[in-house]
């Protein structure tokens, strides 16, 4: 690395390398049958350059490819992005628990056995769903060294158990899909097992529902409904460009006391946590979200520049993005808030929610898997819904309850929340 | 460059050490120029290498998958994969099937029309600097823009235990550009995609396009979000097609049929989908559109595949293990995303052939209904599906009235296929710098083509 970047000060003001390794190991079941074993490794290197106040990159996988890898890098910094920011120096750098080496030492056999175990639970609760499960490990470093004299290295691992399956029949087609995924080894399955199970269960009954305005629960993976056109409100280049509703907001009371959102990139075992983002920044706590109020953006060292503020260890070559995105839980419970609804909808899964205007704070999709609710009870399974949300106004001013209890999913923890006057549209 | 008989040789050479019942090796090198402007700053400017390959064998029924950066002990490579394989095999101890398909050794260049290489990085950079600056130029009320450019300029080289070779050199070219406008803390955004497999001519000439999207989402900061309900709908070409790609021809990957007998009986070959005037087809033979290629990655020549003709289910997309499991003719349908996958059925240019209506007898009798516009994007489950348009336009007693925002559809895919009542003959395909996903592996190129066509009974979500 040292070297490259040797030969890179000689063509540019100032210049990073970026080396990322991964290899992987993977097994999968589908159709309720073992289907593949697969392996993977893959080595990439990245090189910036600043050239009179102008940025260039470019990347290679390929070995030895050195040459084509500055000639690249230097052909796009003569007429590349204008930035007006330095590279950062050495820093002092806390770094979260991202290895765990019982991951590296898991064998074939017991991803197998992990995997199996799953499908064939699923199996015997009912022969006519079709089972998938996926178990995979993955170990890997990220290194990241520049001409300010930032050098980093972080090692980590990565766990995931990926599980559902698909039925078909009279009623129609339901695909139920959950899974976990940390930097932390584990064999501890059963509450995916129990949720998927319980899922195909629960939707063994189906219910019907007139369009209208109800209470809904959102289940903790589905959450990321709601808080994603937040994290697109809350990127630095949004408020940069000045296209999200949030510029200026700092300090601004935008949603219920009882909300808030953090980004956290010091959670030991979770997939987003890091000592260094991809720009050499520090990562640490940020509180996004407090009591409702905008507190917060997600920087680079670019927008940051342009907002006059520091960044916030968010920085990827792409812009700002989210480490680990936590949203702190209530006090109510899953129960009290099902036994709260008289009639409403729990949705667990939704299909195209992401498709919309995050700007607008709109979302609406098709709930691909949801149950109504009566008189505090599950009923059963109602599709051909859409549910349509505005989170602006949604989240400030129909916000029911939040869970204490919380789920990870992937570098996302949130619990369960409940917003009231929800619209609902089903066919007439 | 790479290529040439010494990988030929290299990689039949290595196929040698496989013990399986099949076993191919795939090679690429994708030379890749990103240009992306957001705001009035050239946000991206980037090229990139990716090279890599891997090798997948099959052992007894049972897949193993080695992929990698480095070309060395590749003999090596090909035994950890055929191992891998053969444990799965020694579990499931099913008949390895794939169906027969011809050898074939063959270089395949790129009938390529405008070349991207051919166009300087720099005067990349100005031309669509240039859209940039005409989008934030239009008014005061555009806040911001999004430009975003790549092409790929790609070499595939395929061999297998069979004595196939074939080299494949492909190009992928994308676009989109997006304008957005703030007023009054109102955000809206419109925009426009591109995208071809051999002409970087399909991004010039692109201000008229440019000037109806600015005017679009100017007028769509006044608009009110569409209020929720089941309507008839017209499509235009753009949805149509993102429609027919989400509700029609994920369901047609054999892949999903194969294993699960309620599925393939829900899929059976001559059952009744749609209305008589329904033609729905996939083809890997419509040069120009992304997707589009000769060979697929398992070897196997491309083809037009028809799925539904005059409203009944004719055929669907195959790898050469689900045409052998179903016993049915390979269509060359078997994609991955790059060396880091191996190929799964995937579509290529889906399109719903072109009718016999007029727009104008299309309209004429809805009393209330939704034009819907431009395609944002869309998910299906099989059954069901859910897509957002761009906007929409409300029709009010056979008449287009107001533009109307936030148009989401939903809908049960077998239910709406036999709503489609009317389908126009103006067929357009349609390309972006978007792309397909499953199985983890997107945005695969990809590109679909309708005319106009019209729904019965479609429900929106919206506004209380």
């Amino acid at each position: 690395m040292q070297e490259l970047l040797n030969r890179a000060r000689c063509v540019a003001d100032q210049a990073e390398v970026y080396k990322s390794q991964t290899k992987q190991e993977s097994v999968s079941f589908q159709a309720s049958k073992l289907k593949e074993i697969t392996s993977t490794e893959e080595e990439a290197w990245t090189l910036r350059l600043i050239k009179d106040k102008k940025l260039g990159a470019a990347t290679s996988t390929k070995p030895g490819a050195t040459e084509v890898l500055l000639q690249y890098a230097t052909n796009t910094v003569s007429f590349g992005s204008p930035i007006n920011y330095s590279l950062p120096g050495a820093a002092e750098l806390q770094a979260p628990r991202t290895f765990d080496p019982r991951v590296t030492s898991v064998s074939q056999q017991e991803m197998l056995d992990i995997a199996g175990d799953l499908v064939s639970a699923l199996n015997s609760f009912d022969p006519m769903v079709k089972a998938m499960a996926a178990v995979q490990k993955a170990t890997g470093s990220r290194s990241l060294l520049n001409s300010a004299g930032f050098l980093g290295t972080t090692e980590f691992t990565n766990w995931t158990v990926y599980f559902g399956g698909e039925l078909v029949n009279d009623d129609g087609f339901l695909n139920v899909y959950d899974g976990f995924s940390g930097t932390d080894y584990t064999t501890e399955t059963t509450r995916l097992k129990e949720k998927v199970i319980e899922s195909f269960r629960l939707a063994r009954t189906v219910a019907t529902i007139k369009s209208g305005q109800y209470p809904v629960i959102f289940t903790p993976g589905e959450v990321s409904c709601l808080v994603n056109p937040l994290l697109a409100c809350l990127n630095g280049k949004a408020i940069s460009r000045g296209f999200s509703p949030f510029k200026d907001k700092i300090g601004e009371q935008a949603f219920d006391s009882r909300f808030s959102v953090i980004d956290d990139a010091q959670v030991n075992g979770a997939v987003g946590s890091k000592s260094f983002d991809r720009e050499g920044i520090a990562t640490a706590r940020r509180t996004l979200v407090t009591s409702g109020r905008i507190n917060g953006y997600m920087l680079d060292l670019q927008t940051s520049q342009e907002l006059g503020m520091s960044p916030t260890g968010n920085g990827s070559t792409a812009g700002p993005v989210a480490n680990n995105i936590i949203v702190p839980g209530g006090d109510a419970s899953f129960e009290q808030m099902l036994a709260s609804i008289d009639e409403g909808v729990l949705i667990d899964g939704t299909m195209g929610a992401w498709a919309g205007n995050p700007y607008g704070g709109q979302v609406s999709g098709n709930i691909s898997l949801g149950y109504k609710i009566e008189k505090g009870k599950i009923v059963g399974r109602i599709k051909d819904c859409m549910f349509s949300v505005n989170v602006f106004t949604d989240l400030r001013d129909n916000l029911a309850a939040l869970s204490h209890d919380q789920l990870w999913r992937g570098n996302f923890c949130f619990p369960y929340i409940q917003l009231n006057n929800i619209n609902i549209s089903t066919k007439s | 460059m790479i290529g040439g008989s010494n990988l030929k040789e290299l990689l039949t050479n290595a196929l040698k050490a496989a013990q399986a019942d099949y076993c191919e090796i795939r090679v690429e090198e994708t030379h890749t120029s990103l240009v992306l402007f957001r705001g009035k700053n050239l946000d991206q400017l980037s090229q990139t290498i990716q090279f890599g390959g891997n090798v997948r064998a099959l052992v007894d029924g049972g897949w193993g998958f080695v992929s990698f950066n480095s070309l060395d002990d590749l003999a090596d490579k090909v035994r950890a994969a055929c191992a891998q394989a053969k444990a799965i095999g020694a579990v499931k101890r099913e008949a390895s099937m794939l169906v027969p398909v011809p050898v074939v050794v063959k270089e395949i260049k790129a009938e390529v029309k405008l070349d991207p290489r051919q166009v300087s990085l720099e005067d990349k950079v100005k031309l669509f600097s240039g859209y940039n600056d005409r989008i934030l130029s239009f008014s005061p009320d555009i806040t911001s823009s999004q430009v975003y450019y790549y092409d790929k300029y790609i070499n595939v080289y395929f061999a297998n235990s069979e004595g196939s070779y074939i080299a494949q050199e492909k190009f992928d070219i994308g676009c989109n550009m997006r304008a957005i406008a703030t007023r009054d803390g109102v955000t809206v955004q419109e925009g426009v995609g591109m995208g071809s497999n051999n002409d970087f001519g399909c991004v010039l000439n692109k201000e008229e396009a440019l000037l109806k999207v600015c005017q679009l989402t100017l007028d769509l900061l006044d608009a009110p979000t569409v209020k929720g309900g089941e309507y008839t709908i017209i499509l235009d070409p753009e949805m149509a097609g993102l429609f027919v790609h989400e509700a029609f021809g994920h369901l047609s990957e054999a892949d999903d049929i194969t294993e699960n007998e309620a599925l393939r009986s829900v899929m059976t070959l001559g059952k009744r989908f749609g209305r008589d005037i329904l033609n729905i087809y996939d083809s890997g033979l419509t040069q120009g559109n992304r997707g589009s290629s000769m060979f697929d990655d398992e070897g196997v020549a491309t083809e037009k595949t028809y799925l539904v003709r005059e409203g009944v289910l004719v055929g669907r997309l195959h790898s050469r293990e689900s045409a052998a499991k179903m016993n049915e003719k390979p269509t060359g349908s078997a994609r991955a995303l790059d060396y880091r996958f191996p190929p799964i059925v995937r579509m290529r240019t889906t399109c719903i052939e072109a009718g016999t209506s007029l727009f104008e007898d299309m309209i004429k009798d809805i009393k209330l209904g939704v034009y819907a516009v431009g395609g944002y994007g869309g998910e299906t489950n099989g059954e069901m599906f859910t897509f957002t348009a761009g906007c929409g336009y409300m029709i009010r007693d056979g008449k287009i009235a107001e533009l109307v925002k936030d148009v989401t559809l939903t809908g049960n895919v077998f239910t709406t296929l036999a709503n489609i009542d009317m389908i126009g003959q103006d067929f357009t395909y349609e390309n972006s710098a978007g792309g397909c996903g499953k199985s983890a592996q997107s945005p695969l190129a990809t590109s679909d083509g309708s005319p106009h066509i019209r729904v019965q009974k479609v429900v929106i979500g919206g506004a209380k």
